[in-house]
């Protein structure tokens, strides 16, 4: 799961040069790393509410920043950015009662080569599944997250994690049967 | 640990997880929300940017666009400007400020930037009221490109040689085309002739 030598080296670099200088460019740097990835991880998290993954990666990068001084490279920086946006989505799930507007909208769809109905089939049952199922299976089957992982992530016990996914994948397959 | 969740994916299953995007990029607008938001949390620097340089002494035009580029950061109209955060559950929407066929285009630096600040005066009152507004001018100088014989061809126009040219855009956030639309009427675009084009973005 954690980014190759070269990518934690680069990170290290730019994370020890915004430490020193707290300079936009840096941190634009920064940004464009990694953002890509934690925006879709949110998206998907989320169900495809595209303002709350957005709120999700705003805030997942001011408490970085907050927080970054005690960050100590036992991962790389992506997984713990990573970490720090599940918290928030957690946070968020907690916080919200599902608005209306929980409905994917038609438009939810996903960058895809040749096959990309499939994909948008994938994502859009993924988006539509319970919110604690979407969470497991997202962080277990797409990010490849050990059960352990997401227990501790989750504050769930590690068999709840692989009752959650073995349901997640029951509606995941019952969504697809009945396409 | 139960055997009864040990379920396997098969490998169709896996195949079609496994060919997932990784990555998407999200629009400019979520960086300078984030960049925003970290400089009022005091959490970051700001960059050095035209904002903090000098007009160079290199003729008046260049130094007139400089000012109308200041006036406008002063006046508010720049990306991010000093806005307010963005709000859960609001869409995002382009107001795309056209020129109307044979409406007169200000040359007089003075009128220009009596009408930048103007702009600027309205999205600064939009703020105020909690909305988030960004925008900018644009030039009138274009550059058009278009395919031609399998390759790209390059004209230079100026865009006010065309009708319903872009004069310039903000991006601000509604709750619906509705609230959009009302936002909207209150630009002084209005006024002096132009039409603004209402636009949701679409994220996906």
């Amino acid at each position: 799961m954690d980014s190759n030598d070269f990518t934690t080296k680069a990170d290290q670099q730019l994370v020890e040069k915004f430490m020193r200088t707290k300079d936009e460019t840096t941190f634009r740097e920064l940004y464009r790393r990694h953002t890509p990835y934690l925006y879709l991880l949110a998206l998907r998290l989320v169900g495809g509410a595209v303002s709350e993954a957005q709120d999700a990666v705003q805030d997942t990068w001011l408490r970085a920043c907050k927080t970054l001084s005690g960050f100590a490279w036992r991962s790389s920086l992506r997984t713990w950015l990573a970490g720090i946006l599940i918290n928030r989505v957690r946070e968020m799930n907690r916080e919200s009662v599902r608005r209306n507007e929980e409905e994917l909208p038609e438009e939810f769809s996903l960058p895809g080569p040749a096959r990309a109905s499939e994909h948008v089939d994938l994502e859009q049952s993924i988006a539509r599944l319970p919110a604690g199922y979407r969470l497991v299976l997202v962080l277990h089957d797409v990010e490849g997250y050990t059960h352990e992982e997401i227990g501790a992530r989750l504050e769930i016990s590690a068999g709840t994690s692989k009752s959650q996914l073995h349901h997640a994948r029951k509606a995941l397959r019952a969504a697809f049967q009945g396409k | 640990m139960s055997q009864e969740f040990e379920d396997e994916l098969s490998a169709e299953e896996r195949r079609a997880l496994d060919a997932l995007v990784r990555e998407k990029t999200a629009l400019p607008l979520l960086e300078e929300r984030v960049v925003g938001a970290l400089k009022r949390a005091e959490l970051l620097r700001p960059a050095k940017s035209i904002r903090g340089l000098r007009a160079p002494r290199v003729g008046l035009a260049v130094a007139a666009s400089l000012l109308f580029f200041v006036l406008g950061t002063l006046a508010g109209a720049r990306w991010g400007a000093g806005a307010p955060e963005r709000k859960t559950g609001v869409g995002e929407f382009m107001l795309v400020l056209r020129s109307a066929a044979g409406q007169s285009q200000p040359d007089a630096p003075d009128e220009v930037r009596r009408r930048v600040g103007e702009y600027g005066k309205w999205a600064g009152r939009l703020r105020q009221q909690g909305v988030r507004v960004d925008g900018e001018k644009l030039r009138r100088e274009a550059r058009i490109l278009r395919a031609a014989d399998g390759s790209a061809a390059v004209s230079e126009e100026r865009s006010e040689a065309s009708q319903d040219a872009i004069a310039g855009y903000f991006l601000i956030e509604a709750q619906n085309y509705e609230q959009a639309v009302k936002v909207a009427e209150g630009c002084p675009h209005l006024k002096y002739g132009g039409t603004i084009e209402i636009r949701q973005i679409d994220r996906f």
